[in-house]
């Protein structure tokens, strides 16, 4: 199933929905209960995604005081906010994150707000429309998760320096540097790789696109 | 639309290729393989005994190149000059005390390399004006300093107490540091050879500690806190944490009863009950006398703890050392202040790093040298209390844009890039710390000495050492056996001493060879390959 052919089912579903439709709700893809059940699966299964992206050891190399490599699990959440919308992107993150926090590390950091941080990359891109068979829409969409990814950067700063008490150094040194050096070839490069992989999985794999 | 139909796909495919294969490395290394083997009945569960990595012995062997192949005054290698000059033996003490808990974790292992570092290491502790001029410690310490001409109480008043050189009575940081590896040396190997000089130290402590300095009993010692200074005019908890810990060891390995006799009784209640901040942890220094030139105070002034308006001065550096160092003489007290410390110094950088403050109080202050090595120093405290969480995500932070560097013949490990591209000092800094902080030996297990049959216990005494890697080695008295876990590189022999008669090796619960008598030791050769072996 392409995006188009998702947004027309979206349409569809908005009709028979008993959910009174506004633009807002619209833009934000929880138009009817269906699409709001349809999000909360996907944010779901997007975070146990993420957990086990954050599972596996990176490789990753260091340049002078920047880490460059790949990190899979932000470009995830960018692809997720751009196939099920801003909603799912920005849940996918904060419930990823907030699952990683207990799973991995055994607490909660910054009362949650790094989440709602990620989630903010996943909401972003999210609010575009892309069609992801198209190649001038995947370098849109690596441009919506470079925006977002800066907007991610910001409030991962500005959660470590008013919430963390992060010296300043520590913050750009350590927090903004290395979502830049290793976040933006991971959202730009495989983030239109994700969405692709997912259109190629829809195509072969669900029985209305056979038909 | 296939991807090959679609150029930017495409393209980022292949700037996925490139990008990948430049950035392809830092992977963690494989764990090392523990089994369960099961002979004439009895099991032996290699998960149950201690176990080095790869890493770690890599990281000995990066400090083994560096200390034992130049001279005692040659520090190449260490990046320690300048106005570091005055710390690098200081880095040195540290690294012997990481290498102590790694021989500990392989008791069974003690070849020729592993001592010979740590004898070299302390003879590089320990060199002086009269053999090495300006390039001994000696001088760095204390000979380039006003304070061979000090004296107690007025330092400009020859009639006090001359506080001596380098090797005290009032430099207890060189004094605490040096005897403390030379007590480790003993307790590792038993040579014997450091004993006297030891003792030596531990009596002038004693002396600095329950006297006046005249010799007449004194309740507070020459200074009056129980505490002996550095500088000689400051007294840092952090300094004298060594000592203490070395008096332990000592009156474990001699048999002397300092620390029941009361030697540091006055001083650790001061520093439990008076030399302490708003949050009951340790504060970082008490002044104890006037310094040279100083017109404006009179030691009737003095004790007080240095600070400022909002009280005493603090820090992760001196708290964290002095923490772990204390805690196998005052357990509790490093139990009740360790998560305070953890929650007033540290900072969250993410779910999966943090970092230690230099001080509380300031907050913003980050790359000082004393704020970093207190965040370095917290991962080894925190391997100490069993939070390996902490251990973690400090490890993460230090490491995270770090490049891990193996020497071309795969031997020597050290990190490089990351913070060390900050301060070239930081790269010894930094491999020994974040790997000390792994080992599973800690500071409190050195306190003990090896009990008296340790000794008659059989161990590998000669080892192609360069064409192995020996996880685990140790004699389980229990079960009669010889526990070791061996990677091989090339072809190897091991020669073990104190068995009494040919031992056969067991691999996988069958036997795999018997080991050959020669002259008073018998040998085993292995062919490359990894082995978990039981040896009885």
């Amino acid at each position: 199933m392409t995006e188009t052919e998702v947004t027309e089912a979206s349409e569809t579903e908005v009709e028979s929905s008993e959910t009174p439709s506004t633009p807002i709700r619209e833009k934000l893809g929880i138009q009817s209960r269906n699409e709001i059940m349809s999000v909360i699966i996907v944010a779901v299964v997007g975070a146990i995604l993420y957990l086990i992206l954050e599972m596996v050891p990176m490789p990753y190399l260091g340049v002078s005081i920047i880490p460059l490599g790949l990190v899979p699990s932000l470009a995830l959440v960018a692809s997720i906010g751009a196939i099920r919308g801003p909603v799912a992107g920005l849940l996918t993150g904060y419930i990823g994150v907030l699952l990683s926090n207990l799973i991995l590390n055994g607490a909660i950091a910054a009362l949650t707000l790094d989440g709602f941080a990620l989630g903010v990359l996943g909401f972003i891109v999210g609010i575009g429309k892309y069609d992801i068979t198209n190649g001038r829409s995947l370098i849109k969409l690596s441009l919506m998760s470079a925006i977002g990814l800066g907007f991610t950067a910001l409030l991962t700063a500005v959660i470590g320096i008013f919430v963390e008490g992060v010296a300043t150094l520590a913050v750009i040194a350590f927090q903004l540097l290395p979502i830049l050096s290793l976040g933006l070839p991971s959202v730009i490069l495989l983030t239109p790789l994700f969405a692709r992989l997912w259109c190629w999985f829809v195509e072969r794999f669900t029985p209305s696109a056979e038909e | 639309m296939s991807i090959r139909k679609n150029k930017y796909l495409a393209s980022i495919f292949v700037i996925l290729m490139i990008f990948v294969g430049l950035t392809m490395s830092n992977l963690p290394g494989p764990a090392t393989p523990t089994g369960l083997q099961t002979i004439d009945g009895v099991v032996y569960n290699f998960a149950d005994y201690r176990t080095l990595n790869r890493d770690q012995i890599g990281m000995f062997n990066y400090f083994n190149g560096i200390t034992v192949n130049q001279d005692y005054n040659m520090w190449d290698g260490w990046y320690a000059d300048g106005y570091l000059a005055g710390m690098r033996h200081y880095f040195a003490a540290f690294v012997a005390y990481t290498m102590a808990t790694l021989f500990e974790t392989t008791p069974g292992y003690r070849p020729s390399v592993y001592q010979d570092f740590s004898d070299t290491i302390v003879s590089k502790m320990n060199t002086t004006i009269a053999e090495y001029g300006n390039e001994s410690i000696e001088y760095s310490e204390w000979g380039r300093s006003s304070y061979p001409d000090y004296y107690f109480p007025d330092p400009n008043d020859p009639s006090g107490i001359p506080m001596g050189g380098f090797r005290g009575p009032a430099n207890i940081m060189w004094t605490g540091h040096y005897a403390l590896m030379m007590a480790l040396h003993e307790r590792n190997f038993n040579t014997g050879e450091m004993v006297d000089e030891l003792t030596w130290f531990v009596e002038d402590w004693n002396n600095s500690l329950t006297t006046d300095g005249r010799g007449n009993p004194q309740e507070g010692g020459i200074w009056g806190v129980g505490l002996i200074p550095c500088e000689p005019h400051l007294v840092f908890v952090n300094c004298n944490a060594i000592p203490v810990f070395a008096t332990e060891l000592f009156d474990n390995l001699i048999g002397t009863q300092y620390m029941e006799g009361g030697m540091w009784k006055y001083g650790l209640n001061y520093l439990n009950n008076i030399m302490q901040d708003d949050y009951d942890l340790f504060a970082y220094v008490t002044q104890v006398s006037p310094t040279l030139g100083d017109t404006d105070t009179t030691p009737s002034d003095y004790p007080f703890m240095s600070g400022d308006d909002q009280g005493p001065t603090v820090s992760a550096y001196g708290t964290s050392w002095a923490l772990m160092f204390l805690e196998y003489t005052q357990e509790n007290e490093t139990i009740k202040d360790y998560p305070v410390f953890i929650d007033t110094y540290g900072r969250e950088i993410s779910n999966d790093q943090m970092y230690i403050l230099g001080s509380y109080k300031y907050p913003q202050n980050f790359v000082d040298v004393t704020a970093v090595l207190g965040s370095l120093f917290s991962i080894p405290l925190a391997n100490q209390r069993g939070d390996y969480r902490t251990v973690e995500r400090l490890r993460n932070f230090w490491l995270s844009s770090t490049n891990q560097v193996w020497s071309a013949d795969g031997r020597e490990m050290h990190y490089e890039e990351g913070m060390t591209s900050i301060m070239k000092a930081f790269e010894p800094v930094v491999t020994f710390t974040t790997t000390w902080g792994t080992i599973p030996t800690t500071m409190r297990d050195l306190g003990d000495a090896r009990p008296a049959e340790f000794w008659d216990y059989p161990f590998i005494s000669e080892a192609d050492d360069d064409s192995i890697w020996v996880y685990q080695a140790e004699w389980d008295e229990d079960k009669h056996a010889f526990i070791l876990t061996i990677e091989v590189d090339q072809t190897a022999t091991l020669t073990f001493s104190n068995f009494d008669s040919a031992p056969t090796a067991y691999a996988g619960g069958i036997a795999l060879q018997q080991l050959a008598s020669v002259g008073s030791g018998h040998t085993l050769t292995l062919n490359p390959g990894t082995y978990n072996l039981v040896i009885m």
